[in-house]
């Protein structure tokens, strides 16, 4: 009999081979799931039966296949996210920015109008609407194939937001509010257009990863929607490319309706946000 | 006697205070004060159950011989109840004799194979397995925070949480507490084709988690997080699946890592608190070392390298070295039998703990 210790050495060689950038970790991610387990409680069973699948998981992680896509799920604080094919996977750092986000309006149940502007699966604002149930929220996707998946996941982990689907370069939209909100978070598409990029994160919908050459084209644009969304002294918190800190802060600098503009670091301690309050 | 009268009103008084606070709505508003009093009231129950029947044994004793002057038949029953009030007294006596203000706590647990390879690691390995097994039969949760496992199904390095299911004046530190130190082992390993004997070892290092840790404050500039770095680009750019997260306190030098939570912030919070926890225990390992100079050896020893215990699987003996131990049933030992061996361990910490104060 194969044992799980065993099986999970020879599935980290074959995702090691494959190329896979975290091979141990996406076996045990893989093993967790058919079990039912932390990822870690597998290491109380290495010496049971491989679980129904493994192999087959495995097999199609070597192929690339994002690991969210076989599990179903992706990981945003406490919440295990639905995702697959048609809208983009949540990544870790995003989370520094939710909970930036629920810093900034937690002691505060005055200040709890928030917007999140290009939620793909919901993330941010499940995040925040699931720890703080009292907050009002907005939520915009262009895509209507990733908004199916953000109504899910809302459905599910904070069915007070409002889903709204709409452009957030068009400045007009959601006029019904606009000079009230608190906070508003993004995390746009923001990747300078390549092609030499880990295969899986080709498999995120184009429109969610990328934006023009630089990675600037959708913050460029809907720095305008920001400014009329928020009320004076409201924050935004926007997450972008590790090559676009200086330009994401010029844009707010230059659009001159921005004070006490900051850079956030994610944990690996790169510059990957900025955040601004209205004049 | 005088002494344990005062000490079993003092502990009533309490206990219908705690009751009080539980009734009042308020308490339940705040998760961490609720805790702690739900925890302390079940702390508490024993000894009320105990010195409940105490007092309604004494009063029926009590009665027994009032009417053993009339009726002599009562006086069987005055005889047995006479056993039962010292019986009952024993136990209560037990229940407040001084105790290690941790013991209801919860605990991490960390263990590393010594040198010696593959053979250390499945060694590691059989003592987790022990340990998980010991939980399972006694109410205790084993979680595992970060782990490395080795080639053959061993561990090379563990770090478990161990909590009790239920709040309890018993918990996972009051029996988990004697595990640290060097646990060396005596055998023929798998891995020798030979068929000779080794001695290899595994160290195992275990602190109480208090639910007060989160007063233990951990200034940001003293902490250097390490978490997964992409090569290349970070963000939307890498797809990251790894979310483990590694807290390096500067001024000590300790180091925690947490990779049990899919979420990476989840991971950075749950290893400050091990971290904070770590803090704690050092300071107070400090204070007790200094407190102890001067008196006996102590049974929980504060030296990580100090031998505590042999595993000799050709004799199939566990031999604790504190208190000198021994018994040749090592097979069931490690398949979680650990309850004589650990309630030797506890009487020696008892019989310590009165002389001390004493």
């Amino acid at each position: 009999m194969l044992t799980l210790g065993e099986a999970l050495r020879d599935a980290t060689a074959t995702l090691e081979r494959a190329g896979v950038a975290s091979p141990l970790v996406d076996a045990r991610l893989i093993a967790a799931h058919l079990l039912g387990c932390g990822p870690l409680d597998i290491a109380l069973r290495m010496r049971d039966e491989v679980p129904a699948g493994f192999a087959a998981a495995v097999e199609r992680r070597a192929r690339r296949e994002p690991l969210q896509h076989i599990l179903g799920t992706a990981p945003m604080g406490p919440l295990d996210l639905h995702v697959g094919p048609g809208v983009f996977i949540p990544r870790p750092e995003t989370e520094v920015l939710a909970d930036w986000a629920v810093r900034q309006v937690a002691g505060d149940v005055e200040k709890r109008k928030i917007v999140d502007l290009c939620t793909g699966s919901g993330a941010l604002a499940a995040y925040i609407g699931h720890a703080l149930i009292d907050a009002t929220l907005y939520a915009v996707e262009l895509d209507p194939g990733a908004a199916t998946w953000a109504q899910r996941n809302f459905d599910e982990f904070a069915p007070q937001v409002k889903l709204i689907h709409g452009d957030v370069t068009d400045p007009t939209l959601l006029a019904e509010v606009h000079g009230t909100i608190d906070l508003v978070v993004s995390n746009p598409p923001y990747v300078p257009e390549s092609d030499d990029l880990d295969p899986e994160v080709y498999q995120d919908p184009h429109m969610a990863v990328f934006s023009g050459a630089d990675g600037m084209d959708v913050i460029n644009k809907m720095v305008h929607l920001i400014f009329n969304l928020l009320k004076s002294g409201g924050a935004v918190g926007i997450e972008h490319d590790d090559t676009t800190s200086d330009a994401v802060r010029q844009v707010f600098s230059q659009h001159g309706g921005f004070g006490t503009i900051e850079v956030l670091h994610d944990l690996t301690g790169r510059a990957r946000f900025v955040t601004a309050r209205k004049l | 006697m005088a002494s344990q009268v005062s000490a079993v009103d003092d502990i009533l008084s309490e206990y219908h205070g705690l009751e009080q606070q539980m009734a009042d709505p308020e308490l339940h508003n705040d998760a961490a004060a609720a805790r702690r009093v739900g925890k302390r009231y079940s702390e508490l129950q024993p000894i009320i159950n105990v010195h409940r029947d105490l007092v309604s044994a004494q009063e029926d004793l009590e009665a027994a011989r009032e009417m053993a002057h009339e009726d002599h038949e009562f006086q069987a029953e005055a005889e047995r109840l006479e056993v039962e009030v010292v019986e009952l007294e024993e136990k209560l006596a037990d229940l407040l004799a001084p105790r290690d203000p941790h013991d209801g706590e919860d605990i991490v647990m960390e263990i590393k194979a010594g040198a010696g390879g593959e053979e250390a690691a499945l060694f590691a390995g059989d003592l987790l397995r022990m340990y998980q097994k010991f939980a399972d039969k006694h109410g205790f949760v084993v979680e595992v925070l970060d782990s490395a496992e080795s080639d053959l199904g061993g561990v090379k390095d563990i770090t478990l949480s161990i909590r009790s299911r239920q709040p309890s004046r018993d918990g996972a530190w009051s029996q988990f507490k004697f595990e640290g130190g060097v646990h060396r082992v005596q055998r023929v390993p798998v891995t020798e084709s030979q068929g000779r004997i080794q001695t290899s070892a595994a160290g195992v290092l275990v602190y109480p988690e208090p639910d007060e840790v989160e007063n233990v404050e951990i200034d940001e500039k003293d902490i250097r997080v390490d978490v997964y770095r992409s090569s290349g680009k970070g963000g939307q750019g890498v797809n990251t699946t790894d979310s483990a997260v590694r807290i390096t306190h500067l001024p000590t030098g300790l180091v925690v890592t947490c990779q049990k939570e899919r979420s990476q912030i989840q991971n950075r919070a749950r290893a400050m608190q091990v971290l904070a926890a770590r803090l704690q225990a050092m300071k107070e390992e400090e204070a007790a070392a200094e407190a102890a100079t001067g008196r006996a050896a102590q049974i929980r020893t504060m030296d990580r390298s100090e031998r505590i215990r042999t595993y000799n699987w050709p004799e199939n003996r566990i031999s604790d070295h504190r208190i000198g131990f021994k018994a040749n049933n090592l097979d069931s030992v490690l398949d979680g039998e650990l309850d004589d061996l650990f309630t030797a361990l506890q009487a020696a910490e008892r019989a310590e703990r009165l002389e001390a104060e004493g």
